[in-house]
């Protein structure tokens, strides 16, 4: 048992910044990932013994992550709460500016990652889900297909679609972003 | 999926975006994004896009989250009691004992005295007094020498020790000899293997406890190097988590300049 309780410690290393990313993409609350980090991992280890390695462990830590994600979506849209304002602290980032990256580009960074969160919250389920598993966890359309228990055609029919959403909507935040009259350069979408 | 690829197959052109496609279809794809204007466009959106993904980071996290498993009880039984003694200090409880002791002498009313007329123990409802040195009336007059108490220290220290002196070669002879049916000899000699039998099976206890610790120190200490080795590797895989980690994030922000270098290389000077 304590073999057990070791390698299944080494395996929490391994995947719990994964399993983290994924929850925060999904869900967009450090903290209540975190929670459902430690969700994922309680109820994984207490569903060892029945896992018979038909799936990588990955895939069903996943599924796993996925579902409490569901779970805790489900709940917050049931009582809705209000979120925090996300500022953007000058200081704050000088401080934290690393020894290549400009505070200038920092600055366009957090604006992009800024608006790439906000885009993503625009997009159903199914889409930012199929989105984050692929372009952040590099799952393949079998795996997504799997772990979200449709046909691979759908999985590629979610990602062209929110892709095409977040195309827009990124290309609308960086207008908005230049400001009126600076739209000459745009591209037609 | 066709066999020629098609502007509405966004299926096919997913699958190209994200290079999951078979290289004939892909061979066809790129021959159409050859011709195809708005196709290119498209294709060229969706991979911008996906740079745009990039800039997505999660916020660092304080995870450092383990399994733990409670040590497990060893199997040494226990007076009901033991877990509410066990958090009393050693000192505490001897404290106790003496305290318990002392009560208890008191309510008794015990009283040990020694007087030139011998030493005494009385108690509150033993009212008579018991002279140590009275001779049980029982015992047969040729085996023991009645002690009357002595007006003198010095003969009752001698009476005292003759009485010793005879009491242990009546045991030297009991035990050397068979076995006696009756008598105080007997009783002498029972007594003794009492007291035999009493010392083995304290020796015998003492023993089993003696090993009982040393078995109880070598699960402690193998479950304590355990604990220390799964540390040990815990903290080697993190640490090698996090230079994963860096040298991933030093990718991405050496490729992010080169992206930008790019860019500025290509605008035009104003």
């Amino acid at each position: 048992m304590n073999g057990d309780v070791d390698s299944f410690n080494q395996l929490v290393v391994r995947w719990e910044r994964p399993i983290y990313a994924l929850a925060y993409r999904t869900i967009g609350r450090e903290e209540d990932a975190r929670d459902i980090v430690q969700d994922t991992f309680l109820r994984a280890f207490r569903a060892l013994p029945g896992f018979k390695g038909q799936a990588k462990f990955s895939s069903w830590l996943y599924r796993i992550a996925l579902n409490l994600c569901r779970d805790w979506m489900r709940k917050q849209r049931r009582t809705p709460t209000v979120p925090m304002p996300e500022h953007v602290d000058l200081v704050e980032l000088a401080s934290e500016q690393g020894p290549v990256e400009s505070i200038e580009d920092l600055v366009a960074r957090r604006e992009m990652s800024r608006a790439v969160a906000l885009a993503m919250k625009h997009l159903p389920d199914e889409q930012r889900t199929a989105i984050i598993l692929k372009e952040y966890h590099g799952l393949t359309f079998q795996e997504i297909a799997d772990l979200q228990g449709c046909p691979l055609s759908t999985v590629k029919t979610r990602l062209y679609q929110g892709l095409s959403v977040l195309r827009r909507q990124l290309e609308e935040d960086a207008s908005t972003r230049r400001g009126p009259g600076s739209g000459s350069n745009e591209k037609a979408s | 999926m066709s066999d020629t690829f098609r502007c509405d197959d966004k299926e096919t052109l997913v699958a190209y975006l994200y290079g999951e496609i078979e290289p004939e279809m892909r061979r066809q794809v790129d021959g159409h994004l050859r011709t195809c204007t708005a196709c290119t466009r498209e294709i060229e959106g969706l991979q911008h896009v996906r740079g745009d993904l990039e800039s997505w980071l999660p916020p660092e996290p304080e995870l450092g989250f383990t399994i733990v498993q409670k040590p497990l009880a060893v199997a040494v039984p226990q007076p009901a009691d033991a877990s509410a003694w066990s958090s009393v200090p050693t000192w505490a409880r001897y404290a106790a004992a003496v305290l318990v002791m002392g009560v208890g002498v008191a309510i008794a009313n015990v009283q040990v005295r020694y007087a030139p007329e011998g030493l005494t123990i009385t108690t509150g409802w033993l009212a008579p007094v018991e002279r140590i040195a009275a001779v049980p009336s029982t015992a047969p007059p040729d085996l023991v020498q009645p002690v009357t108490a002595p007006a003198r220290d010095d003969e009752w220290r001698q009476a005292l020790a003759a009485l010793e002196a005879e009491m242990r070669q009546e045991i030297q002879s009991v035990r050397q000899s068979a076995p006696p049916a009756s008598g105080f000899g007997a009783r002498l000699a029972r007594a003794a293997n009492e007291n035999d039998a009493a010392f083995k099976e304290m020796r015998a206890l003492v023993a089993e406890s003696e090993k009982r610790q040393q078995r109880e120190l070598a699960i402690r200490l193998l479950q304590f190097n355990r604990e220390v080795e799964t540390r040990r590797l815990t903290d080697l895989a993190r640490i090698d988590s996090n230079f994963g980690h860096l040298y991933g994030a030093t990718g991405v922000t050496g490729e992010k300049v080169n992206v930008l270098m790019r860019r500025a290389s290509n605008q035009p000077q104003q």
